[in-house]
């Protein structure tokens, strides 16, 4: 009987440690709403990753601050749109616009989800031309 | 002498053929949505970028409250190159679409929608049971127009390329333009 109720255990602890396994993995990996993929030696700093709604739209505003002593031309970003069930949605205004900062300046970057669905967004950054 | 010629002959174009396939150029498909800039002319770079800029001002206007009713008219290309205006205005139309806050009239289809109903309702040979009805075509709210202008400087160093894209929403009711917007694109290129 013990070992029934024992067995019983075990396989509840698989099976609740699997479901959780795919749902942080899942959570980790769409809740992360900032990449950035520049090289470690730019110094910027991404921070204030406010979400508002305008025209029932979601709006996301970043702010950005170029710590360094020289002025960055060759950053770009994007926006990645996602609607409730973690979708990309939108891909056809999804564009890597570049980024100019002068050195020690900080700059607000604004876009606008294109779809009444989305839910959420993911931000990135990288090197031009990579 | 005759051999010799033969041997050279097809010793040229078999080098041509060869170098032909093992040319440096490659081909390779990329992402149409990453930024490549090939050239200071107005290139597909631009137009997304126009596009997004466009879509982006549109939609946090209030006017677009899913109900106005646009037609594309007339952006004018004042430039010296060709631009495709159309698949600027084709790329917003499609994103706003999407939005599902306007709606879009063709009126450069209208007459073949007229022929089409004709067909429908008068023709002898349709059928009529299933006949779209007459007099249900709806007018557009606002005309889309606008205008892509270029100032282009030279020197023996730089070639400086300056584009205003400006695009505007006129109320047919009223003439009045409700909404207006420009993207401004500068381009530099240094001349060796």
């Amino acid at each position: 009987m013990q070992m029934r109720v024992l067995g019983i255990y075990l396989l509840f602890v698989l099976f609740m440690t699997i479901g959780c396994a795919q749902k942080s993995a899942t959570y980790e990996k769409l809740s992360k709403v900032y990449v950035n993929l520049l090289p470690t030696s730019y110094r910027l700093h991404f921070t204030k990753f406010r979400k508002s709604h305008i025209n029932g739209l979601m709006m996301v505003q970043v702010v950005v601050e170029n710590l360094s002593n020289h002025r960055y031309d060759d950053i770009e970003y994007c926006f990645k749109w996602y609607d409730r069930r973690f979708n990309e949605v939108g891909e056809y205004l999804t564009i890597w616009q570049p980024l100019y900062i002068n050195a020690r300046d900080t700059k607000e970057i604004k876009a606008l989800a294109p779809l009444p669905s989305v839910k959420r967004y993911k931000f990135l950054v990288r090197k031009r031309g990579k | 002498m005759m051999y010799v010629f033969y041997t050279l002959f097809l010793f040229f174009i078999l080098s041509g053929c060869s170098s032909s396939q093992s040319s440096d150029m490659v081909v390779k498909r990329v992402d149409p949505y990453a930024s490549y800039d090939t050239d200071i002319t107005f290139g597909s770079e631009d137009l997304h970028q126009t596009v997004c800029a466009m879509v982006a001002s549109m939609l946090q206007n209030e006017i677009f409250d899913g109900s106005i009713i646009i037609d594309i008219r007339k952006v004018s290309n004042k430039t010296d190159e060709h631009i495709d205006t159309q698949a600027i205005t084709d790329s917003i139309k499609n994103a706003i679409i999407k939005s599902k806050r306007a709606k879009f009239i063709d009126s450069s289809l209208r007459k073949e929608l007229q022929e089409e109903l004709d067909f429908q309702n008068k023709s002898l040979y349709s059928d009529k049971r299933g006949a779209k009805k007459i007099g249900k075509q709806i007018g557009a709210d606002y005309f889309l127009v606008g205008k892509i202008s270029a100032i282009k400087q030279r020197n023996s160093h730089i070639a400086d390329y300056y584009y205003i894209i400006t695009l505007e929403l006129v109320n047919v009711e009223t003439g009045i333009t409700d909404w207006i917007d420009e993207k401004k694109l500068k381009k530099l290129k240094s001349i060796k």
